[in-house]
């Protein structure tokens, strides 16, 4: 690029001298053909007219003749003009010096001229011709000093104009060599930087499809492994639940014969049972959380205050016997898969149900506010709390917390919530403190 | 006789010993695979009262047993009752669109699996 930008800028520099120096020379060519042809006839006529006076004068001298003195007379001012015309120009200042000394001759010759009495006698001017003589002969060498300098000057002139008629013709050709490394040294360049970048663009191409490959690649080994994750999740708990069936079956058969087992026995096969119902129950709760995690949520209207009202109806009708205070607006809109949205206000209700067990004046609170443009919604009790430091491991799998041994469950209601929550393209997190109630909050992914 | 089709022989005994509380007193027989099913309908030409399909076996499974039967002009309208842990809604259109009597869930418990067989032998007389 460096070097299509000096080579350029070299042949537009070079154009542009050759250039100017043939504007230059046409110039002085010009003024040279108008004047210096004109100058040198002047001149030469100037000497004429001189050489014409001096032979009339000697004429007139020897004849004494009238008329030729009259044409003598007549002959000066026509000297005077000529000698007026040529100093309108001048081609050097050696030249105008001359010119001046031409002059100023002339004018002591004009001067002398000028004192005599207008009828002369060629008598009289052969008198006078002892102070004429040298007067004169300064004249005369003025001017042929002049028209040397001039026909110097037109001899250079001439030279210079055949010169520069040389100096154009190789002007133009560089002009015309620079236009042409110019044009074709641009195509040359352009076509080199064209080229470039045209590589330059398959490569970045090349490399954009590569990546392209490389990204969907990624993308199809990553879902296919998240599918195969979950469908393992999903075979795993399915398939367990027979096993851990069978084990509470065949011991509850066992239990059910009268006879052969001692009340010890009996004991550790109930709770060999109970063993197994938990993990029959855990399985059911795994298997849930993949059937949510791997389906699409509908796009229906969902009025989560609604919904909140008819779970606490069952919680209130299956425990008669608290009384719990609850703060539901009149209606939550949201849009959302009905049946998933069912089973995370189920969680978070049966959460804040239970932990609010041992609490005077229990009070849950349902609602939804904007945060940052955000709709979010909200369950809220004022029960056991949580601490804070935990609150990461609330949403995963059979975790619980420590302060929820007392309380019944198996660790599947957040992380149901959660699996809910991320089909619908929202976050879930929770707030609280122990002692102090807990909230837990979560948005749909809804467009604002 | 009752010809019951599964590869979990748990199912199978709980199945039996449930059948014997709930006071069937037909001989049951196990089959514990597709293949070994077919070779007592098609080959051994047993003609049982009812047969209880498990849908979920290794190499033929039920579904296709199913289909082979209803082909065979001799096991056509042989009364089945699917009993199986799937609740694909695919295996259960496709279930009934070969004509089974019933689609049932396997019992999660025993006592589950009495009440069947109680059902089951009423149904029988």
């Amino acid at each position: 690029m460096t070097a299509f930008v000096v080579a350029t800028t070299a042949s537009l520099l070079v154009v542009f001298l050759g250039f100017a120096l043939d504007l230059r020379l046409y110039r002085t060519q010009q003024a040279l053909a108008r004047n210096y042809a004109e100058d040198v006839l002047l001149a030469q006529e100037l000497r004429h007219g001189l050489e014409s006076q001096l032979a009339l004068r000697r004429a007139y001298v020897a004849s004494g003749d009238r008329v030729l003195y009259d044409e003598l007379l007549e002959l000066g001012p026509e000297i005077q003009r000529t000698l007026d015309a040529l100093g309108r120009w001048h081609a050097s200042a050696e030249e105008a010096a001359l010119y001046e000394d031409l002059k100023r001759k002339e004018a002591r010759r004009r001067e002398f001229w000028s004192g005599l009495p207008a009828d002369l006698t060629s008598r009289d001017l052969a008198r006078l011709e002892t102070q004429l003589g040298p007067l004169r002969e300064d004249l005369f060498q003025a001017v042929d000093r002049y028209l040397e300098a001039k026909k110097v000057d037109f001899g250079r002139a001439s030279a210079l104009a055949e010169t520069t008629g040389y100096l154009g013709v190789v002007l133009s050709a560089v002009l015309a060599v620079g236009l042409v490394v110019v044009v074709a040294s641009s195509g040359f360049f352009v076509r080199r930087g064209l080229r470039r970048i045209q590589v330059e663009r398959d490569a970045l191409k090349a490399a954009k499809d590569d990546l392209d490959v490389l990204v969907s690649a990624r993308t199809r080994r990553l879902e296919s492994a998240v599918a195969s994750l979950k469908d393992f999740g999903y075979s795993v708990a399915h398939d367990l639940r027979r096993p851990a069936r069978s084990v509470v079956a065949f011991s509850e058969l066992l239990l059910a014969r009268e006879s052969g087992l001692d009340e010890e026995m009996r004991s550790h096969l109930r709770r060999v049972i109970e063993a197994g119902r938990r993990l029959r129950a855990m399985l059911d709760g795994l298997l849930s959380i993949s059937e949510l995690a791997n389906k699409r949520p509908e796009r229906e209207r969902v009025d989560l205050a609604a919904l909140a009202r008819e779970l606490l109806g069952d919680l209130r009708s299956g425990d008669e016997g608290r009384r719990v205070e609850a703060s539901i607006p009149a209606s939550i809109e949201v849009v959302g898969g009905r049946g998933e949205l069912h089973v995370l206000m189920q969680h978070l209700l049966d959460n804040a149900w239970k932990f609010t067990r041992d609490v005077e004046n229990a009070r849950i609170e349902v609602g939804s506010e904007t945060r940052a443009g955000e709709r979010v919604y909200f369950v809220r009790d004022n029960g056991i709390g949580f601490d804070p430091a935990y609150a990461g491991q609330l949403f995963r799998p059979f975790h619980r917390l420590p302060g929820a041994e007392g309380f019944p469950g198996l660790g599947i209601g957040l992380a149901s919530a959660s699996r809910v929550v991320e089909a619908h393209g929202g976050r879930i997190w929770a707030e609280g403190a122990p002692g102090r109630g807990a909230a837990v909050f979560f948005t749909l992914g809804e467009r604002p | 006789m009752i010809l019951l089709v599964d590869d979990d022989p748990d199912d199978a005994e709980l199945f039996r010993v449930a059948a014997a509380q709930a006071g069937i007193s037909r001989p049951i027989r196990v089959a514990g695979s597709g293949i070994e099913a077919l070779d007592v309908l098609v080959r051994e030409r047993q003609v049982p009262e009812l047969v209880l399909l498990d849908i979920k076996m290794p190499g033929l499974d039920g579904l296709e047993v199913l289909r082979r039967l209803r082909a065979d002009p001799a096991t056509a309208d042989l009364p089945v009752i699917v009993l199986t842990s799937s609740d694909l809604e695919s295996d259960r259109a496709e279930a009934r669109r070969l004509g089974c009597r019933e689609y049932v869930m396997k019992p999660s418990s025993f006592e589950g699996y009495v009440e069947l067989a109680a059902r089951i032998g009423s149904n029988l007389g």
